[in-house]
Formats: structure tokens, sequence, C-alpha cells
């Protein structure tokens, strides 16, 4: 009787004890369970970027590439990559792009060439696209990343689109001498493809993006970038005339065929008109015209060939106005007579659709005259400059008067230019203060063929 | 009933009270260890609960799915403070931009739980109702960065300044056999959203 209550009492804390057992190994378990959970979702994440990190820069690389990656091993995981990118042409496995025989630039053609092509077309100054197509946000390339680690997988989706020069607030090719310095305020995105030096504490409101690094000096050394800083981005100045010519619905030339130079005034109405006049060479200026301006350059684009423009007014509508050397001294400037503006602004009217662009293939200049002499000077537009600078003339700057050249948009242009006279406590005494804002709808929205940069740029990551 | 047969009941009782006692004290310690170690298990579950749903959401600060809605994805965080955020993002995935905040609440709304260190984690889309998870949260600290790896002093007046994030989370049980709180902790060093840096 004794025995079978003692084999019973041992069966029962046997009993007891294998179930309190079994329920601190479930718990240990679940504990472990957790966080071999987050850790193979961790690690299959870090596969996915990965991929997509790996495929941005291909594309970044190579403006055509969408062979993506299949099942590659990595990580101790699988990685798939898709890419879908309209850069790289139509279903047959052409690439379009637009072919500028070298030297012999009027015989531009559309064409298909193989994948493989494609960079050496580029490096010859080609460029993606049908010729005659504004390729601008039409072209997107897409990117699925899939890690899988452990039977589970995470998916990142990268948007990439070409960017244009537009979006920036400053460009400036190499910054030779104007630094930044403490007082100057930058709105909007801001590049430049050298070394950015900054003396003291300037205040960059957007991106900022260098090729070749940043350099701080002068005292406190302490740059502000508020929208972040990245280096390393290659982003030469492009300018290709001859594409902006043949999509140019209005073209001003030296009709005699003698490769005069020829200067054209576009003075803007406010009610949609644009009243113009041109002297060819030494010539006289002819009659001035008035015509809307959705008439005289029905998709915008104004194209002064070897020449330079004149412009002042209010513009109401899209327009982008370049004017080009082609070789011919004294030609491919931009001049500001007086005030130019949108007839609706879009600092008081975010949904102004009132949009300028200007291109020169020297410089840009507010010229100094007796409508700008002693005042304030307005420009409202997106300003591209391929060889020079934007500013005012040396008799602005050096006016016994200090005003304020109030610029909304944005400058592209090789090099920055001073705007005024400064005093040795960094003040400026007379000529015209900087000051600049930014057209953020340039973040969206760009002049009529507006030139792009040939590069991709993220514009959304999905993780 | 002779001599020996009382030293017999006289032993039984001795170990059979001994055995009770063991059984009592193993009662007892099994129920402490039972509530301890189910104590850790929610508490960890919490914790990769939170951490899952913090990185899905900090990860897509400026993020949306139609990225024409977020210009100037440099301008997402709205807000910062060192126990709140407040940014944009498209939470589900709809093209919408949704306004997205996150902060602890004040120990006093969770009076009735008798950990006095815990309190909510609000998680608020939009002008939504305010909705608070319990899950234990005793820290929710924040801390962030510039582009060259600054710390960035509070107030943070300029958002857009945010280059990486520092997410400190504490979580404990929100009851505790003796009053001996299970708690973990988490750190993300260098939390970076993507959309930040885009354009």
């Amino acid at each position: 009787m004794g025995g079978k209550a003692a084999i019973f009492l041992v069966l029962g804390f046997s009993l007891i004890f294998l179930v309190v057992g079994h329920n601190f190994n479930g718990l240990t378990l679940r504990v472990m369970d957790n966080y071999s959970r987050y850790f193979i979702e961790t690690t299959a994440y870090n596969i996915a970027v990965s991929g997509a990190n790996l495929a941005a820069n291909s594309i970044f690389m190579d403006k055509t590439w969408e062979a993506g990656y299949s099942n590659v091993s990595y990580q101790g995981g699988t990685l798939n990559v898709f890419v879908s990118n309209m850069a790289a042409g139509n279903t047959n496995g052409k690439v379009t792009i637009c072919h500028i025989p070298p030297g012999n630039s009027s015989a531009r053609h559309t064409m298909s060439v193989s994948a493989g092509a494609v960079a050496a077309h580029l490096a010859h100054g080609d460029f993606l696209g049908a010729c005659d197509a504004n390729t601008n946000f039409t072209q997107l390339a897409t990117i699925v990343s899939e890690g899988t680690y452990e039977g589970v997988t995470r998916t990142i989706i990268v948007e990439l689109r070409p960017s244009n020069f537009a979006k920036y607030g400053n460009y400036y090719s190499n910054i030779s001498s104007a630094y930044p310095a403490t007082g100057d305020t930058f709105d909007g995105p801001f590049h430049t493809n050298g070394k950015l030096t900054t003396s003291g504490s300037p205040v960059f409101l957007g991106k900022v993006s260098t090729k070749t690094g940043l350099t701080k000096t002068g005292t406190p050394k302490d740059p502000k970038f508020y929208g972040g800083y990245e280096s390393g981005l290659d982003l030469p100045l492009v300018f290709d005339t001859t594409g902006m010519r043949a999509n140019a619905s209005k073209i001003f030339r030296d009709t005699t065929n003698t490769n005069k130079k020829i200067d054209v005034k576009l003075y803007f109405n406010s009610d949609g008109t644009v009243t113009f006049q041109q002297k060819i060479g030494t010539g006289s200026w002819s009659t001035s015209k008035t015509q809307n301006l959705t008439t005289l350059a029905p998709n915008g684009v104004i194209y002064v060939e070897r020449g330079n423009v004149y412009t002042k007014g209010v513009v109401n509508g899209n327009v982008t106005i370049a004017a080009t050397k082609k070789g011919t001294s004294g030609a491919g400037g931009v001049y500001f007579e007086d005030d130019f503006t949108y007839a609706s602004d879009p600092r008081t009217n975010p949904n102004s659709d009132d949009l300028a662009g200007i291109i020169a293939e020297e410089t840009i200049r507010i010229q100094s005259n007796s409508n700008t002499l002693g005042k304030n000077i307005t420009t409202m537009a997106s300003m591209y400059c391929m060889n020079g600078t934007i500013g005012p003339e040396d008799g602005l700057v050096n006016q016994n008067f200090l005003g304020n050249w109030n610029i909304f948009g944005g400058l592209i242009a090789n090099d920055l230019r001073v705007t005024a006279n400064y005093n040795n406590a960094g003040n400026p005494y007379k000529g015209l203060r900087f000051v600049h804002k930014y057209d953020e709808r340039l973040l969206l929205k760009v002049p009529p063929y507006f030139p792009h940069t040939n590069n991709f740029e993220v514009v959304s990551w999905f993780e | 009933m002779g001599f020996s047969t009382l030293i017999d009941i006289l032993g039984s009782t001795l170990v059979g009270g001994m055995l009770l006692l063991i059984l009592l004290r193993m009662n007892e310690a099994a129920t402490k260890n039972t509530y301890v170690y189910g104590g850790e298990v929610i508490v960890q579950q919490s914790l990769v609960e939170a951490v899952t749903l913090l990185e899905y959401d900090f990860r897509k600060v400026g993020y949306c799915k139609n990225w024409q809605k977020i210009p100037d994805p440099t301008k997402s965080i709205v807000s910062a403070d060192s126990n709140r955020i407040v940014f944009l993002t498209d939470s589900n995935n709809d093209m919408i931009v949704d306004t997205m905040k996150y902060y602890v609440g004040p120990v006093s709304e969770l009076s009735e739980t008798p950990n006095p260190r815990d309190r909510f984690l609000y998680r608020v889309i939009n002008n939504g109702t305010p909705r608070g998870v319990n899950l234990g949260v005793t820290q929710f600290k924040l801390l962030y960065y510039d582009v060259f790896g600054n710390l960035l002093p509070f107030p943070i007046t300029k958002p857009g300044q945010i280059y990486t994030m520092r997410i400190d989370l504490k979580i404990e049980n929100y009851a505790a056999y003796n009053n001996e709180y299970s708690s973990v902790f988490w750190r993300q060093v260098r939390l970076a959203a993507r959309n930040l840096r885009n354009r």
C-alpha cells in the first residue's frame, strides 16, 4: 500500500514538473521566436534595400539599363530586381534616341539603336528619346527590388525620372570667387558642379549638392543646410541648342543668310500679347508688331539664333526664350530692360500658370538704363546661362543707390556674379542686394523645353 | 499499537509534511516564474510590435505614392521634439498625403495600471481621434541629427535639417509580481527615411 502511494507521489510530482517545465520552455521559445522573426524580416529588408541601391546605381551609370537581377544569392537570401525603364526603348528591345551627327547637326533625326550602342551615342551629344518630343517628366524608370530570407520577402519600389535644370534655385558649374558667405540666403535646391566653399554661416534653404565636396572657411565655419546636403553628384551644365531650335515654334534669325548678328526686342504685355521688333546686323529696327504669345510661339519656345534678346514686361502664359551665339561674337545674351514679372503672381496665387524660362548661351544681364537705375528690380523666371553669369550690368552694381534685385525663380549659370558693392563689415552699400525667392512650382513644372540634365533622380522610395 | 507503529506514523507525517511544504513552495515559485516569464514574453512581443510599426512608419516619412504631391520631401517633417514628431506620409499608399503624429501621453492617463511609469503611445493620422495603445511604453525619446551627424539641439526650428533620427524605446509590463517589472529597451541609432534625401 505504502509502495503504491510512493509511486503515485513520484508520478504526480513528475507530472507537475513536466507541465511547469513545458510551460517555461514554451515561454522561452516565444521570446526567441519574436526576435527571430524580427531578424528575418530585417535581413529580407536589407537585401531588398541593397538590390534597390544596386539597380539605381546601374541606371545612373547606364540610362537605359533594365536588365535587373534574377535569383541572385545575397546575404544568405535571394535577390530579385525588376526594372521598367522607359528610357530603354520599345518592345523590340531597341532604344529610341535623337541622333545628332557630329558636325552636321541639321541632319539630326530620330533612330532606334541597340541598348549597347546607346552610351557611345550619348557620348557624342545624342540624347534619349525622339528628337521632337519633350521628354520632361514623361520617362520614368521603376525599380522593384525583392529581398527574400527564410521565406520572408520584403519589397522596395523606387521611381526615378529624368531631372531638369529648372528645378534648381541656384546652379553654378563653378564658384570661383563670390563664395556663399554670412548673410547670404539661397532658396531652393542648390548645386555646384565643383567644390562648394562657404565663408562663415550662409544659409541654404533647399537641398545642396556638390560634385567634389565642401570646404568651410571663415568664422564660424557653420553653413546652414536646412534642406540637407549631398556630395558626389556630377551634373555638368549642358546646352543642346540644336534640340531647342528644332523645338522652337518661333525662330528669329538672319534672314539674309549672311550670318549677321540679330537683336530682338520682346516686350510682354499682361493681356497675353507680345510686342516684338528685330534688327539684323547694323540695320534699323523693324516696325514693332504685337501678337498673342500663343500665336507667335504656339508651344512657347522663342529661339533667337546668333543674337541677343532685350526683354521686359508681364508674362501671361508659358514661354521660353533662348538666345544663342552660334559662333558669333557679341551674341547669345539676354538683357532685361526693366521688371520681368508674371501676370498672375505665384507668390500670392499658387495656382498661377504663368511661367518663363530665359536661356542664354553667354550671359544674362539686368540692363543699366533709365528704367532700372535708382530703383528696385523684379525678375520672375528660371534663368539658364551656359557660359557666363547672371546679374546686373556694372552700371547698376556701381550706382550710388542701394536697392533690391528681387528674383523669383531660379539661376542656373556657369558662375556667380556680384550684384553690389560691400563695405568691410560685409554689408552692401551700393548696387543691388541679391534677394532670391525660389519658385516652388519649378519642382514639378518646367518652362517649355527647358534643358534637362541627362540624368535621373529618385523621386519616390517605397519600403 | 506498538512503539514502532507510532514511530512510523510520526515519520510518515514528517515526510508528508515536508513534501507538502515543498509542494507549496514549488507552487509559489512556479507562479512567480510564470508571472515573470510571461511578463517578459509580453514586453518583448510588445517591443517587436512597436518597433516594427515605428520602422514601417518612420521609413515612409516624406513618401507618397503620387510623388508629385510632396514636391519637396525635405519639408516632410512638420515638427519634431524629443518625444513628439509630426510628418507627412502616405500611410495607406493611396496617393493621398497624410499627416502622421507620434507622441506619448502623460503617466496619469494610465493610473489604473499597477506600473506607475507606463503611458500611452499615440499614433494619430490626420485629424483623427488620438487612440493610444498601451504597450507598456515607459520611454519614447527622439533625437535628431543633421547631414554631418551633428546632434540638433531642441527646439528644432528647421526640421528640414533632419537627416537621421535616433529612437529610444523602453517597454515594461504594466503589472508585475512583487513590483519586479520586466523591461526591454530598443534603440534605432541612425534611422534614415530615404524620401527625405530625394531630389
